[in-house]
């Protein structure tokens, strides 16, 4: 019996016209494109604050906690040494409803806890010892520093799409 | 390369928004889900291998702009010329970009443009058209695939690009859907490769004490940006780019390659060259028909067609010979080649019932066998 001659398969050549490995095609798509994100960005993108281009901004440092929080209550944060209460418009005409401002309190408030009336009541801890008795009334001692910055100094043409 | 009709999905509109595709139909129609183009993998290959070549002469002409200091034919003023070559020669690397190719499966494909800092329609050609070709596969139970290797290649790019425990911002115009839409695939791709990542709205980015903050004040190290070079360099924070310490993804270099004078500057290196078409800023150097574009315009805007030799030049316009793009009864399809790093990653393709692509152009998925 004669051998048959078998009909070779045609090789296929990559781009460089070599033949390629095998004789196949390389895979040319992703094997797997899990998603896990979608929506995020809309979701902690959002503008947090309303005055756009380029308004100056400026932030209260202040030494104490106690001090910040009666300007800004929780709004105050501890950084770098200091406690810094939130971003506000420099400009009284740039401010919108939201803005913190400047702080509200005036010299002299009584601050920390014995002023509060919080824990241990009026401006004695019952004996607590010199430790507590430091702590208690004292005036509110303004910001020691004011820091100035900005936002909205990109983004003023909006959408890409291209 | 053809088009093919398909029977759509059923219930397609709320697969593909499943997936987050939330703009399918932006402006009427967007994704086209009754067909697709249909290609043989040696197109496929010849694609690939174009636009491999291509980004390749592309680089070669960033090297020699900063080489030769000449950023005149690009309308690179001093400031951007700075910037430029700092990332440069830091050889800050790059993510993506997206080629235009003019194409019809014969011949060679042809550069058109290249979309190297802000490239959009990423989501739909990564995400989307996969899915789609998967789904198809399964009714068909054919082993056709596509050339798309772009969220395998994205996920590996950032491994490539940044340090382990690196944490990133990611900033666009979160109020477009679709500039939303790629910014939060992008920042998915980097959070599966290992990275933590944060998005803002590009107008919340702040500057204190020297440096570009996020939303809470902490410093920008790396900012993956959505919104184009040429418009950070003309709002009030272009002062701060000299001396901001964040490093930027797409670098400064981009610059050269996604303004449209690259084009000129391709022809007159690589004149002649099989993957260009005649382009000069003088139309009289273009024999016959011609395409207008603005240097940094988008989305089709700006773009004149002649039908012959043109002889005004104005300013900030690149001149282009025209070359036929694929057409069929449904339109013009313009292929985009997606590079990641600096290998070709995949494609999309864009269709309009004109020769221009604009913003309304239509998506329509492809395979090859």
């Amino acid at each position: 019996m004669g051998r048959r001659h078998r009909r070779q398969k045609p090789v296929r050549t990559s781009r460089s016209g070599l033949p390629r490995p095998n004789g196949t095609i390389p895979r040319k798509r992703s094997l797997e494109v899990p998603l896990g994100l979608i929506g995020v960005a809309a979701v902690i993108g959002v503008v947090m604050i309303d005055n756009a281009l380029s308004d100056p901004m400026l932030r209260n440092r202040y030494a104490d906690q106690a001090s910040c929080a009666c300007d800004y209550g929780s709004q105050c944060r501890f950084e770098d040494g200091f406690w810094v209460g939130p971003w506000y418009a420099e400009s009284p005409e740039d401010r919108d409803p939201g803005d913190p401002g400047p702080g509200v309190c005036p010299a002299g408030t009584p601050v920390g806890p014995g002023a509060s009336g919080q824990g241990h009541g009026g401006a004695y801890f019952g004996g607590r010892g010199f430790g507590r008795a430091v702590e208690a009334e004292r005036g509110y001692r303004g910001a020691v520093g004011v820091e100035s910055g900005y936002r909205g100094g990109f983004g003023g043409r909006g959408s890409v799409r291209a | 390369m053809r088009r093919i009709a398909l029977a759509p999905r059923q219930d397609w509109q709320a697969r593909v928004e499943a997936l987050g595709f939330d703009f399918h139909s932006l402006g009427g129609t967007y994704w086209v889900e009754d067909a697709a183009y249909r290609f043989d993998w040696q197109e496929i290959d010849r694609i690939e291998a174009a636009t491999a070549e291509l980004h390749a002469m592309c680089l070669q002409v960033v090297d020699e702009v900063v080489a030769t200091g000449d950023y005149a034919p690009l309308g690179l003023d001093d400031r951007a010329a700075e910037l430029v070559e700092r990332s440069w020669r830091a050889r800050e690397p790059a993510l993506y970009g997206r080629m235009d190719l003019a194409y019809d499966g014969r011949g060679a494909p042809r550069l058109l443009e290249y979309n190297a800092d802000t490239p959009t329609a990423l989501f739909e050609a990564s995400v989307v058209q996969w899915y789609w070709l998967e789904e198809l596969r399964a009714a068909t139970g054919d082993e056709r695939d596509q050339f798309n290797a772009i969220h395998e290649r994205l996920v590996d790019r950032w491994r490539e690009i940044l340090p382990v425990g690196a944490r990133l911002h990611f900033a666009g115009c979160l109020e477009a859907p679709e500039d939303r839409g790629t910014i939060d695939y992008l920042m998915d791709t980097c959070l599966q490769a290992g990275f933590a990542a944060t998005a803002l709205d590009i107008a919340s980015v702040g500057w204190l004490d020297g440096r570009f903050v996020g939303l809470r004040d902490e410093p920008i190290r790396t900012l993956f940006k959505l919104y184009p070079w040429e418009w950070m360099l003309e709002e009030p924070f272009a002062a701060h780019l000299p001396v901001a310490q964040t490093r930027w993804i797409e670098p400064a270099w981009k610059q050269v390659l996604s303004n449209k004078s690259l084009l000129p500057l391709l022809w007159r290196r690589f004149r002649g060259h099989p993957h260009l078409l005649p382009a000069s800023h003088d139309p009289r150097d273009i024999d016959g028909p011609t395409v207008a574009k603005p240097r940094f315009g988008r989305e089709g805007e700006g773009i004149h067609l002649s039908d012959r030799t043109m002889h005004f030049a104005e300013p900030g316009m690149v001149y282009q010979a025209r070359t036929p793009l694929f057409a069929g009864d449904a339109g013009f399809a313009l292929l985009g080649s997606w590079v990641v790093g600096d290998v070709p990653a995949g494609l999309g393709i864009r269709e309009d019932d004109t020769a221009i692509t604009r913003d309304t152009s239509r998506f329509v998925p492809h395979w090859f066998d």
